[in-house]
């Protein structure tokens, strides 16, 4: 609010400027208690720097034990070191690895821990990462792996199986943020040092999927229960990286772990680059002007409408990878005129989905035709629910449909549901359906979706791990946490197909029952399925080998720069 | 009636027709002020007669296109003509804004000058509530307000109708502090007045002045405050075509279509240098007639 | 000594305001409909995991118990551990943000009255005449302009038509700072320099009247050094008490500035707190911009006490 002056005599003006002085001083003096921080954690760095040298020479020996397994010869040549400077939409909110939904955080700790596997190179596979190898037994119940000889911690503490078992129990524990998807194991046992084994309550061929998730991923049982509240702000791990400086709202920044096993193509330690800074940039002009005008090196989220834009420029190189994600119409089932099978069918009849392609995606992504993101199990023969107003119309009438809006809910700032919404009221209209478009923040529509209190609702959804099975059986099964994550949705055949697909190690078998389970609830119309959306990002022609895997991360441990 | 009483009303009618004659002679400003808020407001009142397009339907085999004749402030990526927009939105904001100022002002002013007659310990609380009002960043406060409400005009009009007040209270209170020591209003008293009479028939008129000066740089401040609103998702909701809603969706586009953002952002302008003229004419207006009042 | 104690005075007074703002806080969080778990835990987690961390952030007593641990805590000088950032202290968060929103705002008062005073000196000098106009209707203009829209507006002719400065972020380093706020500043800047000509020219013209005026420039001093001896005088304070006065509004408008430019500021992290139902976090904020705003009023207010003593007898 405004308010007017006062008039005053003239005085000392020394005085005054004192006291603006010593105010400024105060302003300023709070800025330091953030670099004190800072210097205790360089203060601890040297520290491990000078004792490297010392493991290092002692490690040549250790490595010409282990080589003979797996003899290095070159295949490539890299330019190794620099800095990378990565713009992120999102930043990490924690980076203690059992506790985070969000992929701010999620991205983040899969650069610096490390689980029994991993996915590989394109995401779809697994391969071996903190485990060499395992063994299977006859009944499928007992997993045996056999943890990397001579892999160390980024403080130079050997990984022990007992790391891992305290790992996996915090993980599946009161803490996590995920229990449920360890729920298939039944113990956890640590029988020597190298040596972890889980049993299974039941087959299931997820295990090693499931292995790989960062809910799961290995750190210092003696680091962590030090202090477990600084654990999220100061985490050590096995993974290619470790953090120099986590500044919560503005970067993070990592830099090689030293005692990392995995070599490059020129048969030295990875990763290639001396740092990667990752800043949190949200506003999207101000991530493509940055990485147009050469602040950043490479950024992520790239808006559709920018894409081709920038492609287009010289020194930027695009980058489209896909991913495990699905954009759709959530549809609560248990809230009217959604219970109706054929009001469903007659929201996605209605729509003529390469027109939100188009406009919305500029073309990026694909019209889906199942009710899981794109990923292993994927059935291209189910048919699509084609672009009929007319059949529409007729399914409206069927469910006895009495005009009252619908509701569909966004989250504001939510741009390309934004205009998703808008088009669909449109095409909805065309059908005799009338909804309206509700914007909460975050925080309000996420409640309102949890509790239930919406119709439809924009959003999406990723899959954390490459086994279909994770997504598929959380948004269908409706006895769980989530609720068919969020949608009531209730089948039981679908359900006992489900489980059916997981305790079966056979993939045919699995594709079978995927297939058929994708067919049965797809066009149960459980939701309204916008789009398989890629990951689009782009970055200076410089850095080559940029990754974006498909679980939705990237791996920068073989980004390299040619500078 | 008193002789003196008889002579004090005699000499108050006569400055108000001393004060009528002045305002006769209106300053530059606030003539283009009135003129250029009157022409924002008849945009408003005729804009389904001044476009043919539809601002809320779009077509979407004309998205993006860049300023033309067929459509001069160009369309957005739903195929909508960004010039309906900004006429039809001419009703929002100006509604907002009309609506959210003086309201306030009402109740604002009614109970500033009744702490500053009054005194005592109504006075007292009523000054620190409106402080703690004053000090709190208004903005902070209205986004929470409205993320206890929800989102929406109507809960806009709630969160400011709560908090919008305490300027007007305090500036009717600080002059209502100088008036009742004047003469009118001690004659009235003497005469036997109640004080709601001597409040609202008597002091009131010359309490208004400042705070409609000050109105016209709050109404400026709402009709960004809607916008700012807009800006976080918290405000009018789609696909209202609220000005700064326009600007706000357009920042996706900002690098590729320009137009959606700036030209909304230019009829704020001009609606706020428009109001702001108002004002700088009616600060002109009551100085003068305070400076007759001596 | 007196100033002494009038500083004294003038903190006890302060004091239940300061309780009221943060009891203030603390209800109008509790009635915003949310649950913080829910939306810190992501929706997968398991009933267990939500009663054990609504426990580990004493969600599940009752509301003035909850209020008695802050003031507790208060005291120790702990602001309590933020839901949505996992259990950062917050403390820690707002010491982080309090660097760059203390220097932008720093930096944007500064450049407010290095635009404002020679600014109303000319206009002052050619009072009524067309050039006055125009610098006060040009105020007008940026006073009307959405704060992002300017910020948008800036980032396009500074980032991409020229390409001389920074748009996001705030930078390493004091020059650093200097360089990647200055757009931010200057956005915040031409909002606030309208109002601080607007004084800085009535009193100057005020002055421009007075006898001594006729009789330095009998003596031959330029009016203009006049003026600006005078303005640095006298003008300093009414520009003082406007921008303490306005505080609280420049930081709910250094919110918009701080989101466009991606500043990791207070005012973001406020929005963000609230977005995502992170009491804690937004109670502290609360506290701190309280403090604030009454810290910089005190500063004003400390500042007539040394120009005009009369106020400290009050």
């Amino acid at each position: 609010m405004l308010s007017l002056p006062c008039r005053f005599r003239r005085r000392r003006i020394l005085a005054l400027v004192a006291v603006l002085a010593i105010a400024m001083l105060v302003a300023v003096a709070c800025a330091p208690a953030a670099e004190e921080a800072a210097p205790a954690e360089e203060e601890a760095a040297p520290a491990e720097e000078e004792a490297a040298p010392a493991e290092e020479e002692a490690a040549p020996a250790e490595e010409e034990e282990a080589m003979p397994a797996e003899e290095c010869t070159p295949t490539g040549e890299v330019k190794r070191g620099g800095e990378l400077v990565f713009a992120r939409r999102e930043e990490p909110l924690t980076l203690d690895p059992a506790i985070p939904n969000d992929n701010g955080s999620i991205y983040a700790i899969e650069q610096i821990f490390s689980a029994l596997t991993r996915p590989d190179e394109d995401g779809w596979g697994l391969e071996p990462d903190g485990a060499e190898s395992w063994d299977i037994s006859d009944d499928g119940l007992v997993y045996t792996f056999h943890l990397r000889e001579g892999a160390k911690f980024s403080n130079g503490d050997p990984v022990t199986a007992g790391d891992y078992v305290f790992a996996l129990e915090r993980g599946r524990g009161p803490e996590s943020g995920f229990a449920g998807i360890f729920e298939a194991i039944d113990t956890i046992e640590a029988p020597d040092d190298m040596t972890v084994v889980l049993t299974l309550k039941r087959p299931y061929a997820p295990i090693l999927s499931v292995a790989s998730i960062f809910y799961g991923a290995v750190y210092p049982q003696d680091v962590f229960e030090a202090d477990p509240d600084g654990f999220s702000s100061n985490p050590v791990g096995s993974g290619p990286w470790m953090v120099e400086e986590y500044t919560r709202g503005d970067r993070l920044v990592l830099v090689p772990n030293p005692h990392y096993w995995e070599l490059g193509v020129d048969c030295k330690p990875l990763p290639y680059l001396d740092k990667v800074t990752i800043l949190y940039v949200p506003e999207t002009n101000s991530r493509v002007l940055g990485l147009r005008n050469g602040d950043f090196d490479a950024m992520d989220g790239v808006p559709f409408n920018e894409a081709a834009a920038l492609d287009a420029e010289e020194g930027i190189t695009l980058h489209v990878a896909p991913i495990f994600r699905l954009d759709y119409i959530y549809l609560n089932h248990q809230n009217p005129p959604l219970d109706s099978k054929e009001f469903r069918l007659a929201l996605n009849y209605a729509v003529d989905r390469q027109v939100i392609l188009d406009t919305v995606y500029f073309g990026y992504g694909e019209i889906p035709n199942g009710y899981w993101p794109k990923m292993f199990y994927h059935s291209e023969d189910v048919p699509l629910i084609p672009y009929d107003p007319d059949k529409a119309r007729e399914l409206v009438a069927e469910s006895g449909y009495n005009g009252e809006p619908i509701e569909i809910l966004i989250a504001a700032g939510d741009t390309t549901f934004e205009q998703t919404a808008v088009i669909l009221q449109q095409f909805w209209k065309e059908v005799g359906i009338n909804a309206e478009i509700v914007k909460n923040d975050t925080g309000t529509a996420f409640d309102e979706i949890v509790a239930g209190n919406y119709q439809t609702s924009g959003s999406y959804i990723t899959s954390d791990i490459n086994d279909d099975d994770e997504l598929a059986i959380l948004m269908a099964d409706i006895s769980n946490d989530t609720s068919s994550f969020f949608s009531w949705y209730e089948n039981d055949e679908a359900v006992e197909l489900l489980k059916k697909a997981q305790s079966t190690l056979d993939p045919d078998e699995r594709a079978e029952y995927y297939a058929q389970i994708q067919e049965m609830v797809y066009w149960d119309g459980y939701s309204v399925p916008i789009n398989y959306v890629p990951a689009v990002n782009a970055y200076a022609d410089h850095v080559q080998n940029w990754k974006n895997i498909a679980p939705g991360w990237w791996w920068l441990r073989t980004v390299w720069m040619d500078q | 009636m008193s002789v003196k009483a008889q002579r004090l009303t005699l000499i108050e009618a006569r400055k108000a027709q001393v004060v009528g004659r002045r305002l006769r002679a209106w300053p530059l400003s606030l003539k283009l002020g009135i003129f250029i808020v009157g022409v924002v407001t008849l945009a408003g009142v005729f804009a389904p007669l001044l476009t043919p397009y539809d601002p809320i339907v779009g077509d979407f085999t004309d998205t993006l296109q860049p300023p033309s004749w067929k459509h001069p402030f160009g369309t957005d990526n739903f195929g909508r003509d960004i010039l309906s927009r900004v006429l039809y939105g001419a009703r929002i904001d100006l509604q907002i804004g009309f609506l959210t100022t003086y309201v306030p002002l009402t109740y604002g002013l009614a109970l500033g000058a009744l702490a500053g007659y009054v005194g005592g310990w109504f006075d007292s609380i009523l000054m620190r509530l409106v402080d703690i009002a004053i000090a709190f960043p208004f903005m902070v406060l209205i986004i929470v307000i409205l993320a206890i409400l929800g989102p929406g005009i109507v809960n806009m009009y709630i969160a400011v109708f709560s908090v919008g007040w305490s300027m007007y209270a305090r500036l009717a209170r600080a002059d209502m502090l100088v008036i009742r020591e004047q003469e009118y209003i001690l004659a009235a008293k003497a005469l036997g007045y109640g004080p709601l009479r001597i409040i609202f028939r008597h002091a009131l008129p010359n309490l208004i002045g400042s705070s409609l000066v000050f109105s016209m740089a709050d109404f400026v401040l709402n009709i960004l405050l809607a916008a700012t609103l807009s800006f976080f998702g918290m405000g009018v909701q789609p696909p209202a075509p609220e000005w700064g809603a326009i600007v706000s969706d357009g920042r996706d586009w900002l690098l590729q279509a320009w137009w959606i953002s700036t030209l909304p952002g230019i009829a704020i302008i001009i609606t706020g240098l428009g109001l702001s003229l108002i004002g700088d004419g009616l600060s002109r207006i009551i100085g003068q007639r305070d400076v007759e009042a001596r | 000594m007196r100033l002494l104690g009038y500083i004294i005075r003038r903190l006890i007074q302060m004091t239940p305001a300061l309780i009221g703002i943060t009891l203030f806080a603390f209800l109008l969080i509790q009635l915003i409909p949310g649950d913080p778990v829910q939306i810190m835990t992501g929706g997968r987690a398991s009933p267990e995991t939500i009663a054990a961390t609504r426990e580990k952030f004493g969600l599940d007593r009752p509301l003035h118990i909850q209020y008695l641990i802050f003031l507790r805590n208060l005291s120790r000088g702990d602001l309590g551990i933020s839901i949505t950032q996992r259990g950062a202290p917050i403390t820690h968060l707002v010491g982080d943000r309090l660097g760059p929103s203390a220097f932008l705002l720093t930096y944007s008062a500064l450049m407010a009255v290095g635009l404002a005073i020679p600014l109303a000196m000319y206009s002052a000098q050619h009072a009524e005449q067309p050039i006055d106009h125009a610098i006060r209707i040009g105020g007008m203009v940026t006073l009307s302009m959405p704060s992002f829209w300017l910020a948008l507006l800036l980032i396009l002719l500074f980032g991409l038509v020229l390409d001389w400065l920074p748009m996001a972020g705030w930078g390493e380093g004091f020059f650093g700072h200097l360089k990647f706020l200055f757009l931010p500043s200057l956005a915040i800047a031409l909002y606030l320099a309208p109002m601080l000509i607007q004084s800085l020219r009535a009193s100057l013209l005020d002055v421009m009247q007075a006898d001594y005026i006729e009789a330095a420039r009998a003596k031959g001093l330029s009016p203009t050094r006049v003026m600006l001896k005078h303005v640095l005088r006298n003008g300093l304070i009414p520009t003082v008490t406007i921008l303490a006065v306005n505080v609280g509004w420049l930081i709910g408008g250094a919110v918009v500035i701080e989101t466009v430019f991606s500043i990791p500021g207070l005012g973001r992290l406020l929005v963000q707190s609230v977005v995502y139902r992170d009491y804690p976090t937004v109670q502290g904020l609360t506290l701190v911009f309280g403090v604030l705003v009454m810290g910089i009023n005190l500063l004003a207010d400390v500042s007539y006490a040394i120009i005009d003593p009369r106020v400290v007898y009050e």
